[in-house]
């Protein structure tokens, strides 16, 4: 392969000099951006790896022995080889394979091992681990190496999982394309050329092209679920509280939850359990423990709610078509269906822009170049502060921070902060009355597939790409993204669902059942 | 307080003084890049404005929770080394900073 493209270079070096012998600098330009986009076009040659074991499948073996920790680590690590994908800010495979081996041992020597026994799962770069960088997509944390790990992680390694790498998205959390990484976007695993979507862009991309059955992501406004959707795989964002948000770097605490992304429902519900429950390390962890759903073979078909605003006005056809197909997979099943509303969700994407921003700017405050990360040269204190971040934060931060700092600063704080919260309680009350009448809302998810990459520059456009998922944030509910066909370009489409508040089991019972009918 | 407007666009003045508010050194080429953006986020979040609140209280946290307590126990946590492991700069014992005395012009 080497040789080949030694050669195509050789040929191309070759044109090139005969173009520029003959024509103008024009013509060579011309030559070279288009040498460029062909160059694009080869590579998009990647096939997400399919009929790969689901995470039940390889902790079931690994336990038996059947498969050792170290054979599904060494077929991962074969699988990602050097991330066309660009899935993963780091990866430390001497890490990877030492963790494999000792659960190896472990169970040569007997000892009962994890419920996810050497499932390799990827974390997003803003869940801290002892020892691994920490970057969140910034150059702000470049080089930072986190000092401890968040309850997740510990979680994980109690459940004997390995985590797997540092993977990409947007510089802290904010963005929905993966765009804003500071070390360069990720690709979509069904068309190089498109967005992963975001933030958490690059878990997507690695479960949703089969380099790992499991990641770790972060939702504050549809993190989780909008990229699960643009790259085929299921993403779920867990009931405020839920999940311990220790030693997830904040963005915005009130919205943010860490949850997991799989191939399947089950796989999803599995990696859950293994994260959920109360943590006297986050005073907003809820203090009831959690009940993971004893699945039975007769779920009863769910009350499915179709929302009058979310029926897919302005989405896509194939967004609008994925919703009107799980809605007759529902109704064809026995599910009753049942017309709600929402009527303030046309709100939630203002409401967010005003909360999450002002939460951003008091969070990111911390990131003064004192404690840890860049620091700017500087004669004075103020002085620091203003080009470490300056020089460290990316505009998107920046545009976040300052919208923040401008909402809540005197004379507006309650024109903006102050109005949007009480338009968020009303949204809570909406999905309140809402689910009194149902199990589930069902919804599209996106507004349409996954874009190509630069293709939104307008920062108001891209913040419309959350319509869908938002609302759950606001009032903090569960709500998961399920792969719901394919549009007429092959790219993959999601749908959708929703229930109320620590509603888990109601959730999974309805996801795994819809699952299963879009499945036929 | 009367409402404010929602600007058209922000002037280079305004964006500078958020970026003040924000603690964030800006370009003039930022700033400008900043006017039209920022002032377009603004007047789409405006919008609620027109939303009839009476009676309606904030929503600051989905949980609305009491404070939680627990007991006052010691417990281990983060070790100095380790803190001071990440900072810029430090004298091994303290994190250090530039002189604080001075205040900007």
């Amino acid at each position: 392969m080497a040789k080949k493209t030694a050669k195509k270079a050789a040929k191309k070096a070759a044109t090139k000099k005969s173009t520029a012998k003959k024509a103008p600098a024009k013509k060579k330009a011309a030559t070279s951006k288009s040498a460029k986009r062909s160059g694009k076009k080869s590579a998009a040659a990647f096939e997400p790896h399919v009929g790969l074991p689901s995470a039940a499948e390889i902790a079931a073996s690994v336990a038996t022995g059947e498969r050792t920790a170290s054979e599904v680590v060494g077929a991962m690590l074969d699988r990602i080889g050097d991330d066309p994908l660009h899935a993963f800010l780091s990866l430390d495979a001497d890490r990877i394979r030492e963790r494999a081996a000792a659960i190896d041992t472990k169970r040569e020597a007997g000892e009962p091992l994890g419920p996810l026994a050497g499932v390799p799962v990827a974390i997003k770069d803003n869940i801290a681990e002892a020892g691994q960088p920490l970057t969140c997509g910034s150059r702000f944390l470049e080089g930072y190496v986190s000092p401890y790990s968040a309850t997740s992680i510990e979680r994980l390694l109690a459940a004997d999982a390995i985590p797997v790498g540092r993977t990409n998205l947007d510089e802290f959390a904010m963005g929905s394309s993966t765009e804003n990484s500071a070390f360069g976007r990720t690709r979509n695993p069904h068309d190089l050329a498109r967005v992963p979507g975001g933030s958490s862009g690059g878990s997507a991309a690695a479960v949703g092209g089969g380099y790992v059955p499991l990641a770790l992501g972060s939702d504050t406004g549809g993190s989780i679920r909008q990229p699960a959707a643009f790259c085929g795989c299921v993403g779920m964002k867990p009931s405020y509280g839920l999940v311990s948000r220790y030693g997830l770097v904040a963005f915005a605490s009130s919205l943010d939850q860490i949850g997991p992304f799989a191939t399947s429902v089950a796989d999803a519900e599995a990696l859950l359990a293994a994260i959920a429950g109360p943590d006297t390390r986050d005073s907003t962890s809820s203090r009831r423990p959690y009940q993971p759903r004893t699945p039975t073979d007769e779920a009863k078909p769910p009350r499915v709610g179709v929302v009058a605003e979310q029926r897919g006005q302005g989405a896509s056809d194939a967004c609008r078509e994925a919703y009107e197909r799980s809605v007759e997979a529902c109704r064809a099943n026995g599910c009753e269906i049942v017309e709600v509303s929402l009527p303030n969700i046309e709100r939630a994407v203002a409401v967010y822009y005003v909360v999450a921003p002002c939460e951003a700017s008091s969070n990111l405050a911390r990131f003064d170049g004192i404690h840890y990360g860049r620091r700017a040269d500087a004669s004075n204190l103020a002085e620091l502060y203003d080009r470490s971040r300056g020089e460290g934060f990316g505009p998107e931060v920046k545009r976040r921070i300052m919208i923040g700092a401008y909402a809540l600063s005197s004379g507006y704080y309650d024109a903006y902060y102050k109005t949007a919260l009480r338009v968020r309680r009303l949204i809570a009350q909406d999905y309140q009355t809402a689910l009194a009448q149902c199990d589930v809302l069902l919804s599209p998810v996106t507004p349409d597939v996954a874009f190509e990459a630069g293709a939104i520059e307008s920062p108001l456009q891209m913040y419309l790409n959350d319509i869908y998922t938002i609302g759950a944030n606001l009032a903090g509910l569960p709500a998961i993204s399920l792969p719901a066909g394919r549009s007429g370009d092959g790219l993959p489409v999601g749908v959708q669902l929703l229930a109320g508040w620590m509603r888990e089991s109601t959730l999974f019972d309805a996801a795994t059942q819809l699952e299963a009918w879009l499945a036929d | 307080m009367s409402e404010p407007e929602s600007p058209a666009e922000l002037t280079a003045e305004e964006v500078r003084h958020v970026g003040k508010l924000a603690r964030i050194a800006l370009t003039d080429d930022e700033i400008e890049a900043y006017r039209p953006q920022l002032a377009s986020i603004l007047e789409y979040v405006s919008q609620l404005r027109g939303v009839d609140l009476a009676g309606v209280q904030p929503l600051a946290n989905p949980l609305e929770a009491t404070s939680v307590l627990r007991s006052d126990e010691i417990v281990p946590g983060l070790d100095r080394e380790a803190a001071l492991s990440v900072a810029p700069e430090t004298d091994g014992s303290y994190f250090l900073v530039p002189e604080i005395l001075e205040t900007e012009s």
